[in-house]
């Protein structure tokens, strides 16, 4: 398919309608999407040579990676309900203020450390799912929280997951480990400092900024530094997890500098009682439960190996449009049922339920306002997935991702080019709502680029995959999930307006350092 | 203070959960028979399947 203004401008049409339906004419995500599905599938036939054939292929490939985003969904979603039936929610809330008095390093241990712990674990939206309801118990707007919990794990996806989106990019790229994770990991470290800025902005305006200066530079270094020993010491798989480790342990010595000493009782906290030590054990340990079994299952060899004996994966033929586009045949996602984040989520649901039914935190009829509520919750996001999943193969399957991103790549020379590779990297990511799939989707391209225009390609590819981090976060799919759990169902518009133009800054920020380091660089 | 509990499912919200529950379930077993249907290449089944999609789906969608 030739790049021309027409084609790509065509190519633009469906992400223009997503935005343009949610931003300006406020309709909720699912609705949106499905909007955007129809307009892809339109373009597609009427210009882009698809046949029906190819559209059924690449929706039956959008269910396949759709299953395996959803599974994780539910598991996070029946799990923010029970710990909400069994109060854990407004417990964490509680504590966290008892823990540390100071006001702007709570909302930095909620936002930047405990989504982004969240993130190291699980992903596709379930930092959001449970650290926002979190930040509305104490006290926050419902959007702002959403937008906050984004952002405080925006920083976390390429490394989070167990390092999912950084093996992508090293198996797409044929570049080793060791020679993409030093660039990755200094962009992405550098970016928790525009996260955090902007995350106090929005909770307490430059004061609050000005306020957290000196602990948003010391956990930037702390968390930063961490992640690059770990990911250059071949443990990318486990980095965001040590580094927010390390920034948990850090602000507590940080809440302990005179600057962060409690003067006076803040008058926007609320008065909490004494909360006794084992309630706190109880109420966290399902928490705890789901970290030692993330942990077993993606590090200790042997037992990764047996569980990832059963795997789940079709095969699909090779597909082609009337304009020569091809895909090659090959297997779908494949799908590891009992290594997944959403079969870990339930099987600690079950045991995190039966602990606190037997220490009295569930009642009677508790399991049944538990499913009601979940299902209930889970619907809006299902769709919205399904519809922008689809979206995305549709534009992968008929070239229009590929036009998009050529078209952009070539409107710029080399002295500019590394800006905007972040921008392509956050694009894949806004439509596929995965940092994964854009890497997958990006990276050879942007590899292809910076070798004709004689750029680093590692830092290239840091670009893009630091630009996909952040994008992940706004993306439709995700924010739906987000919305889900505290009561914004259908009312996404609300968020991504706010979230667009936060994130948009800290790929700006991104950007503009790749940018500088390549001309440093001299590449 | 919003109590957390009054941000959750408001009654008037679209969906009524039971129902729209078997619904998306109903659709989901759908997208699974696509792929067989495709590979079985019998394209009244598929053309079938497809229809039932997405009917289900823009229904969903749009209910009220």
């Amino acid at each position: 398919m030739a790049l021309t203004w027409y084609n790509w401008l065509l190519s633009f049409l469906p992400i223009l309608t997503v935005i343009l339906l949610m931003l300006v004419f406020k309709w909720s995500g699912r609705r949106a999407a499905a909007a955007s599905w129809l307009v892809a599938a339109l373009i597609a036939l009427v210009a882009f040579g698809a046949d029906w054939n190819l559209l059924a292929w690449s929706q039956a490939k959008a269910f396949l990676l759709a299953m395996d985003i959803l599974w994780t969904v539910w598991g996070a979603i029946t799990f923010y309900h029970l710990a909400n039936e069994a109060g854990t929610i407004n417990l964490i809330g509680d504590l966290v203020p008892q823990w540390m008095k100071d006001r702007t390093l709570q909302i930095l241990m909620l936002t930047i450390i405990l989504t982004s712990f969240m993130q190291g674990m699980g992903g596709f939206g379930v930092p959001v799912a449970i650290g926002a309801p979190i930040l509305l118990s104490m006290g926050f707007s419902a959007v702002d929280s959403v937008v906050m919990a984004c952002l405080g794990h925006a920083w976390a996806v390429t490394f989070g997951t167990i390092g999912a989106a950084f093996n992508a990019l090293v198996a797409v790229s044929g570049y080793s480990p060791a020679s993409l994770a030093p660039d990755s990991a200094i962009l992405l470290g550098l970016a928790i400092l525009p996260c955090a800025i902007l995350i106090l902005f929005i909770s307490q305006k430059w004061q609050g900024v000005r306020h957290g200066m000196p602990a948003i530079i010391l956990l930037t270094l702390g968390m930063g530094l961490t992640q690059y020993l770990m990911a250059t010491a071949g443990m990318g798989n486990v980095a965001v997890f040590g580094a927010a480790i390390v920034g948990g342990i850090s602000l507590f010595f940080i809440r302990g500098l005179p600057l962060y000493r409690p003067k006076s009782v803040d008058a926007t906290q609320r008065p909490t009682g004494k909360i006794s030590s084992r309630l706190v054990l109880v109420s966290v340990s399902p928490y705890v439960i789901l970290v030692i079994l993330g942990f077993l299952a993606a590090i200790v060899p042997p037992i990764r190996n047996v569980l990832e004996s059963w795997k789940v994966s079709l095969s699909f033929p090779q597909l082609s449009t009337a304009y020569a586009w091809v895909v090659p045949a090959g297997h779908g996602k494949e799908i590891l049922p009992l290594t997944h984040s959403g079969t870990l989520t339930f099987l600690v649901v079950l045991v995190g339920g039966f602990i606190y039914a037997s220490n009295g935190l569930l009642g009677k009829g508790s399991p049944r306002r538990i499913i009601q509520k979940s299902l209930h919750t889970a619907i809006e996001p299902s769709l919205g997935i399904l519809a922008m999943v689809g979206l995305s193969q549709i534009m992968l399957h008929t070239g229009m991702t590929s036009i998009l991103a050529r078209g952009l790549g070539m409107a710029f020379n080399r002295y500019f080019f590394p800006a905007v590779v972040p921008f392509i990297g956050m694009l894949g990511a806004f439509l596929t709502g995965s940092n994964n799939n854009s890497n997958v989707l990006f990276a050879p391209l942007q590899l292809e680029a910076a070798s004709i225009l004689k750029l680093s390609v590692p830092l290239m590819l840091a670009a893009q995959t630091a630009g996909a981090s952040v994008g992940s976060v706004m993306s439709p799919a995700k924010v739906i999930v987000g919305c889900s759990t505290i009561g914004l169902a259908g009312k996404e518009s609300r968020v991504m307006k706010k979230l667009l133009v936060y994130d948009l800054i800290v790929v700006l920020f991104i950007a503009v350092v790749a940018t500088v380091w390549s001309w440093l660089r001299g590449s | 203070m919003k109590p957390l509990q009054e941000m959750q499912v408001k009654k008037k919200d679209a969906f009524r959960p039971s129902f729209t529950a078997w619904v998306l379930l109903a659709e989901l077993c759908l997208y699974a028979c696509l792929y067989f249907a495709l590979k079985s290449g019998n394209e009244p089944v598929t053309a079938l399947v497809i229809g039932m999609i997405v009917l289900g789906y823009f229904g969903l969608v749009w209910q009220k």
